[in-house]
């Protein structure tokens, strides 16, 4: 793993004396304590078996590397902490009291660098270290009552996150759910120091809000909880902005983005979660990721594919034209590859093409024999090319043989 | 912002979360007096939701919760064995994904909507595709979808649906119980449902 030079940047500059205050030991302390973290392993095995966590051991290996040099310029265990993918195009993150942290791939699509994602690790650090679940779960005496009633009553109301179904009535919930707007801001404000120590540039804390802002009003998105609730989104931004506005040193010393870096660990990313864009409709979000992965693997067959069938399935957004140029180049480059032969001749076939279109699906049923699909695809195939009329299903009028 | 009003329910389909609803709608409804909650066991005439334009037989042995809008169907419990049949208006929100089903769509392209917008639902964990072929459901064109997936138990539940691509809206018939053994055991009686079903006009909202 290569050596982590933010961390080195910061020591040089000296920025660890403004870091937060010591912290407490990453290790349940009372009873109650002691509750909350058996919440959170069960919290964390359920969301580890759901299938929905990226297996991507470099990716892994990447995050782990971040979310170690923001610990370690504060004085931290860095083998307190972990992050995993949740592959999900929502914008989330959220950490365990225990030290598990977990990003969405949604939310890694989006950011630029990696001391965007770092404002989000180590806000998200914050809350485990300075017990803010404990702290949540002790000023609601209620909370695993009021829990139940969210997790019994919101498929009937319609609005609910699917990681509190998960969740149950684990009192961890407010990891998920979010915070008080004080607690929120206090992981603000360690954030940005651990940040700051770790010799990243701060503006990009605000600027990942920016982002998300624009995409939370262009998509009818379900609310993301670590950007969305108390402090609201713009109160959020403002948070970075003051703390930015105050720290003197930034105008000499502004700290490192680390873009190369994160858009080299992260590329797939954009892969997997442009595909589940495309896959909820959002046909825009998935162009841009679809593209910028293009960008960083020019080589790929799958992305040609993905890039196509977004606009094949986008209608009036999508451009049917690009579509096919995609996907043929997909084929010239790998002509095995089935998923582009079953979008090409779909799209062939609803173009009225049928005899340019008969081939790729024939072609697709032959290459993909468990396809889910097929039933439909032979039904397209049948339309292509009519099945000739038997030998002996002559017309009547024609003499019968002997 | 997700806004409450069109939401649709479309995915909310594990039995817990079913069982503890109806329960909870039971103790509201006898709490108020107002409608009782019945069973209606009576294989031998057909069941009319009004609200949905759907006439559906109820399997022998099996009873149709009421008042449900929906035509809700078990045997043994909504935890063991759940038939739901209901009607969305095209272009209605489904759960976990901006995609909606419009009128006109290809059955293929509807039924990878529903089954994409399931395997984004992070309360079916591990879905399984077994099987997605078109159906025609009173003469309607449409689809027929059956998945496997886990429930965050950890509980593998098998689903069956039906989709009807009507005129005006589409008829979804849902068979929901856990794989092992309820799910084969009773899947005859929701084929038998689904042969059965008569979809009429939907009517309006004054009616």
């Amino acid at each position: 793993m290569r050596a982590h030079r933010p961390a080195l940047l910061g020591l040089i500059l000296g920025v660890v004396a403004t870091a937060s205050p010591a912290v407490e030991n990453l290790q349940p302390a009372t009873q109650d304590e002691h509750g909350l973290w058996q919440e959170a392993v069960d919290l964390q095995n359920a969301i580890d078996r759901s299938g929905f966590v990226l297996e991507d051991p470099a990716l892994e290996t990447y995050l782990n590397s971040v979310v170690a040099a923001l610990a370690a310029a504060d004085g931290l265990a860095a083998d307190d902490f972990s992050v995993k993918v949740v592959r999900d195009p929502t914008l989330n993150a959220f950490a365990l009291p225990n030290g598990r942290l977990y990003i969405h791939s949604g939310l890694l699509a989006r950011m630029l660098n990696e001391a965007q994602l770092a404002s989000v690790l180590a806000h998200e650090m914050t809350h485990a270290t300075h017990r803010h679940a404990l702290k949540s779960q002790r000023s609601r005496k209620t909370k695993t009552g009021i829990l139940q009633a969210i997790s019994m009553s919101a498929p009937i109301a319609g609005d609910y996150s699917p990681l509190i179904d998960i969740l149950g009535s684990y009192g961890t919930a407010a990891a998920i759910s979010g915070y008080s707007k004080a607690l929120e801001t206090e992981a603000d404000e360690v954030g940005w120091q651990r940040m700051r120590a770790c010799g990243y540039d701060t503006a990009e804390a605000p600027a990942v809000f920016r982002v998300l802002m624009a995409d939370l009003a262009e998509h009818e998105r379900k609310e993301p909880f670590f950007f969305g609730t108390h402090p609201k989104l713009v109160d959020r931004e403002k948070n970075f902005e003051r703390l930015n506005a105050a720290d003197k040193k930034r105008a000499t010393a502004p700290g490192e983005k680390g873009e190369e870096r994160f858009a080299q660990a992260t590329a797939r990313v954009l892969l997997i979660n442009g595909e589940l864009e495309m896959r909820a409709g959002r046909h825009d979000a998935a162009r841009d990721q679809l593209w910028r992965y293009r960008a960083a693997d020019p080589a790929s067959v799958r992305v040609r594919w993905l890039i196509g069938e977004n606009e094949r399935i986008a209608g009036p957004q999508g451009d049917p034209a690009e579509a096919r140029k995609l996907l043929e180049e997909a084929l010239a480059m790998d002509e095995t590859f089935a998923p582009a032969h079953r979008s090409l001749g779909i799209l062939l076939y609803r173009a009225g093409e049928l005899a340019a279109a008969a081939p790729h699906l024939r072609r697709f049923l032959d290459l993909d024999r468990t396809a889910h699909d097929r039933a439909y695809i032979e039904a397209y195939l049948d339309k292509c090319e009519p099945t000739p009329p038997a030998p002996d299903s002559t017309p009547a009028s024609t003499p019968a043989s002997p | 912002m997700r806004t409450h009003a069109t939401r649709a329910r479309f995915h909310t389909g594990i039995h817990t979360r079913l069982a503890l609803t109806l329960g909870l709608a039971t103790l509201l409804l006898a709490g108020c007096a107002t409608v009782e909650p019945t069973w209606v066991t009576d294989s031998a005439t057909p069941q009319t939701a009004k609200k949905l334009g759907v006439t559906a037989n109820i399997p022998p042995g099996w009873a149709r919760f009421t008042p449900d809008p929906d035509l809700v169907m078990t045997k043994d419990g909504f935890l063991l064995q759940t038939i739901r049949v209901t009607r969305r208006d095209y272009g209605t929100k489904i759960e976990n994904t901006d995609r909606t089903i419009t009128r006109g769509m290809e059955d293929q392209d509807a039924a990878q909507i529903l089954l994409d917008a399931f395997a984004a639902d992070q309360t079916r964990h591990n879905l399984q595709i077994v099987s997605n072929t078109p159906a025609t459901i009173d003469g309607h064109a449409g689809f027929r979808i059956e998945v496997t997936y886990k429930t965050p138990e950890g509980l593998t539940i098998h689903e069956t649906a039906y989709v009807a691509l009507v005129d005006d809206s589409y008829v979804i018939a849902r068979y929901t119980a856990p794989h092992r053994h309820y799910h084969e055991l009773h899947s005859l009686d929701f084929e038998r449902v689904v042969e059965g079903l008569k979809i009429g006009p939907k009517p309006s909202k004054k009616g």
